[in-house]
């Protein structure tokens, strides 16, 4: 618990991004142990970069990157991986491989031995498919997978790494309504059970609220703070946000939501020589 | 909660039964193939005393029952030839699984990203030197050293080509070893062109053929090859996390940018000795892992140690086919084996895949 006295990680004055393209310019964060944060921005605001930097696959090229209260750089990739896992928005998954090899890729950073396997190795990955309710899909192959069963394995795959710190780069994409609802249940039984500090990038604003302590709005290369579950995100913010008018509504229940303002596509009457469509 | 109990136990990889069996059953093969291949010929050798010349000569048992014609032809002619179709099969086989991985693209080989072009081009140019520098060195010739540099060489450049700032990325890697071939190949073209009397022998090395291989040649190819097979297969873990692209290997801890330049090194390492001492042989690089993987997993614990066995297995054989068929050079009969099994295989998979 020593590792848990400041904070998990912490941006200072962070610039980064692509040759070309500079996408985060004077990002600063502060994220402590146990955090649920939802990560919103419009497309290209720089969310993807943020998860990046956290991951330790991408350098700052200026300010202050620490994890773990040590500063990137003196962190090889090997430690960070025993530490950090993403689930990436899209990945292939090897064809011939059963979702158990896949889970057990996952302890490619804890390997010791040359050729083995460890029984905590085994111990790992048969935790990490329980804690994502996949035990029954451990022999099947993954080519067999549906969307969100694929979504559980590659989540147990990063659950394997063991890590303290679990990025998602926009989880829910691809899955239907049940599933988005189920995976951030089951990030929250996760955070408790294996005291997990999770970051999501999240496009849901409603599903983003309800998940997190606190949503995070990346813009104009900056983090602000921009709802927590004291005084959530307003409709006000997610609209400068995004740039669409966005309204504040109360469910029946008492819960507000934010619903953005759709302009009705309204049926155009057919007019004569066309007959009424079917 | 659920009350499942596992009902199999999990497994995270090839078994040790399973892998046991596979590269058991190619070492037997193997050992078959290459008693056989020594045995048959122009003179008939019994397998009996294939295996006991060869227990004599390595062993020092048994007692002399053959003829001293026999030992000759064995020992000499054909035994090198197949222990050359080992080492050079295995090589290749294991160098197109390490180049499928890396350059994440089943249609890989080899000599994809520029080895064979620079190899032929070494080898051409000393085929046809109208100067003889120093002739023979440790029975490896000016041909063999010329093609090892050629093959090494091509890849460092079409590695530097497709290097940027961020990283070699795969796509670039792959055109920069299209272009630098194609421009090589001009070279070998134009060799050719000017070759005169010595066309015959461009030809018959560019064919690739096992024919000229001799104990000299192999004891610098041979430990060349299972060397870089060592240092290769101690980075299993490293291919198989490559399996799930390259991000995500970073994810789960690997240097990917300094894996990739170091496999790519070792396996054009290894290809490089093959092809010095054979010349272009194909399809048995892009073929057998392709078959291997589809067979037995992704694994790369089981996929580079049976890439060898059956590499080895399948050129050793080809190229006793070769033989008996008259003498064609065994890269005409890889082509032609090869071509159409590899079309018959897209055309199964394009049938189950829909």
């Amino acid at each position: 618990m020593a590792e848990r006295a400041g904070p998990l990680a912490e941006l200072r004055g962070v610039v980064a991004g692509y040759p070309g393209n500079r996408v985060l310019e004077g990002a600063e964060l502060e994220l402590g142990a146990g955090e649920m944060v939802a990560l919103i921005g419009a497309n290209g605001s720089g969310k993807t970069t943020l998860l990046r930097l956290l991951a330790g696959t991408l350098r700052p090229e200026a300010g202050s990157v620490e994890l773990f209260g040590r500063p990137l750089s003196a962190w090889s990739r090997r430690e960070v991986a025993r530490r950090v896992a993403v689930l990436p928005q899209t990945s292939e998954l090897p064809v011939g491989m059963s979702v158990a090899e896949v889970v057990a890729l996952g302890r490619i950073p804890h390997a010791t031995s040359r050729f083995g396997v460890e029984p905590a190795d085994e111990e790992a990955v048969a935790a990490a498919l329980r804690d994502v309710d996949a035990d029954e899909l451990a022999h099947r192959p993954v080519t067999r997978l549906s969307g969100g069963e694929r979504q559980r394995a590659l989540l147990a795959l990063a659950l394997a790494q063991e890590p303290q710190l679990l990025l998602l780069d926009e989880p829910t994409l691809h899955l239907d309504l049940a599933h988005q609802l189920a995976l951030v249940a089951l990030l929250g039984r996760l955070r408790s059970r294996r005291r997990l500090t999770v970051v999501s990038v999240l496009h849901d604003l409603n599903l983003a609220t309800s998940f997190a302590d606190r949503t995070l709005l990346v813009r104009d290369g900056r983090l602000e703070e921009a709802g927590t579950r004291d005084s959530p995100l307003t409709a006000a913010a997610a609209a400068a946000a995004f740039g669409v008018p966005i309204e504040e509504a109360t469910t029946a229940g008492g819960r507000v939501v934010l619903v953005p303002v759709v302009e009705s596509a309204r049926r155009v009457e057919p007019s004569a020589p066309h007959g009424p469509i079917q | 909660m659920r009350a499942t109990v596992a009902a199999r136990p999990l497994t995270l990889g090839p078994s040790l039964g399973r892998t046991t069996l596979v590269l058991g059953a190619g070492a037997l093969l193997l050992v078959a193939v290459a008693v056989a291949a020594v045995a048959v010929g122009t003179t008939e050798v019994a397998p009996g005393d294939v295996v006991a010349i060869i227990a004599h000569r390595v062993l020092g048992i048994g007692s002399v029952t053959w003829p001293a014609s026999a030992e000759t032809i064995v020992w000499e002619l054909r035994l090198p030839r197949i222990v050359g179709g080992i080492v050079v099969g295995a090589g290749l086989a294991c160098a197109g699984a390490v180049f499928q991985a890396v350059l994440r693209n089943p249609m890989a080989d080899p000599y994809v990203i520029g080895t064979a072009a620079g190899a032929s081009l070494g080898a051409v140019a000393a085929l046809i030197l109208p100067v003889v520098i120093g002739g023979a060195w440790l029975g490896i010739g000016l041909v063999q050293l010329f093609a090892f540099a050629g093959g090494l060489g091509a890849v460092l450049v079409v590695y530097s080509i497709a290097r940027g700032r961020g990283g070699t990325p795969v796509v670039t890697l792959l055109l920069a070893g299209y272009a630098v071939s194609s421009l090589l190949a001009a070279g070998v073209a134009l060799l050719m062109f000017v070759s005169g009397d010595r066309l015959a022998a461009v030809v018959s090395w560019l064919l690739g053929s096992l024919a000229g291989v001799s104990w000299p040649r192999i004891a610098i190819a041979g430990p060349l090859i299972i060397v870089s097979f060592g240092l290769i297969l101690v980075r299993w873990r490293t291919l198989n996390a490559l399996l799930l692209g390259e991000s995500q290997a970073a994810h789960l801890g690997v240097e990917v940018e300094r894996e990739k330049r170091v496999l790519t090194a070792l396996a054009a390492l290894a290809t490089s000795a093959g092809v010095a001492i054979s010349g272009t042989i194909g399809f048995v690089g892009l073929v057998v892992p392709h078959l291997l993987r589809l067979a037995f997993g992704p694994d790369h614990r089981l996929l580079l140690p049976a890439s060898m066995v059956y590499g080895a297995t399948l050129l050793v054989a080809a190229d006793a086919v070769a033989r008996l068929a008259g003498g064609i050079p065994v890269g005409i009969l890889t082509a032609l084996i090869g071509a159409p099994f590899f079309i018959w295989l897209l055309r199964r998979t394009v049938a189950i895949r829909g």
